[in-house]
């Protein structure tokens, strides 16, 4: 119990972050937060010392609605559940912290993130397409994203 | 040996050797290697999606396709007969499949196992960016094999009529 009131007041120490009143009872999330791309790397350093893993990283492509890509972390720990979502939100085509050096399952999810949608990660250590055939210059999961190029699939050995 | 009528005494050298047929036969040799070719295929030991665990089934002890002489999954290309195309390829792993299919000496065959191998199967539609639509946009293939997965039985019987295509003797493998 200690351990998650440390979490809140270390979390509660960070200036941007916002936390919903109501935890997400549906897809069981304790804690679900938003965060200024700047702090986070501090709430990643903070979940990391309360001994939480890096569950799940996406984005989402909001930009018809917002001109913004929301990147969405989620943290979990081993014992009792106490996930936690915290969603950044960045001007579309601006890059993120990366978190690889923080958790070690980031390195991947971001070179997804990247492939799938675009979202850049600063500080990354080797941020290349995990997914899509080497060569391949589209985004598939951006909602503006159409039918692949005909080259690509000549570059498959069509 | 069926008899031929002699030649007419003002025959040509071309007409004669249509008559008579070729002087020297490697045939004779040829269909003996086809023999044994059809009859101790080695596949190459690689998978590539969920058709896999069929092809894996169909050579574990209870369908065994070492009955057929074909159990002997070879860990190199560079002594595999056969390439069993089983799974989903991928576009990332389509220039890898190239790679390994050119790396196989000839005479080589393909099966393309399961509907994916055969045309992308459920993962086709208009414009997407993840699948090869088909094997034979990579390598040429020998023998279809619906199903999804097919069984094993499918899998031997597809074997089977591959080693019928061999005998047959026509230059079909590459």
């Amino acid at each position: 119990m200690s351990e998650a009131s440390g979490l809140a007041a270390a979390l509660a120490g960070i200036a941007s972050l916002k936390t919903a009143e109501a935890p997400d009872a549906k897809s069981g999330c304790q804690g679900l937060h938003t965060v200024g791309r700047e702090a986070i790397v501090e709430v990643g350093r903070v979940f990391r010392e309360a001994g939480y893993m890096l569950e799940m990283l996406t984005a989402l492509d909001m930009r018809a609605a917002e001109q913004a890509m929301h990147v969405v972390y989620q943290f979990n720990r081993f014992g009792a559940p106490d996930r936690h979502r915290v969603r950044v939100v960045v001007p579309a085509g601006e890059a993120v912290p990366s978190l690889a050096d923080l958790f070690g399952s980031a390195n991947w999810y971001e070179r997804e993130a990247f492939d799938m949608l675009g979202v850049r990660f600063d500080g990354h250590p080797y941020l290349v397409r995990i997914l899509t055939e080497e060569g391949a210059d589209y985004h598939p999961l951006l909602k503006d994203f159409g039918v692949a190029p005909a080259a690509a699939e000549e570059a498959a050995g069509g | 040996m069926k008899e031929t009528p002699p030649p007419p005494a003002n025959a040509t050298t071309e007409e004669l050797l249509t008559q008579l047929g070729p002087l020297v036969h490697l045939d004779v040799l040829e269909n003996l290697l086809n023999q044994a070719r059809a009859r101790s295929l080695w596949p190459l030991t690689f998978g590539l999606a969920c058709c896999a665990i069929e092809m894996m089934a169909a050579g574990a002890s209870r369908f065994d396709m070492d009955r057929f002489g074909s159990g002997v999954f070879r860990p190199s290309a560079r002594q595999a007969d056969v390439m069993i195309l089983a799974g989903t390829i991928s576009r990332k792993m389509g220039p890898v499949v190239k790679a390994l299919w050119d790396q196989m000496p000839s005479p080589k065959w393909a099966i393309a196992m399961g509907g994916c191998t055969i045309d992308g199967g459920p993962f086709k539609y208009p414009g997407q960016y993840a699948i090869v639509e088909g094997a034979d946009k990579i390598i040429p293939v020998d023998v279809y094999i619906p199903g999804c997965p097919p069984r094993p039985e499918a899998l031997i019987n597809g074997l089977l009529m591959l080693e019928q295509k061999i005998k047959a003797g026509k230059k079909f493998h590459v």
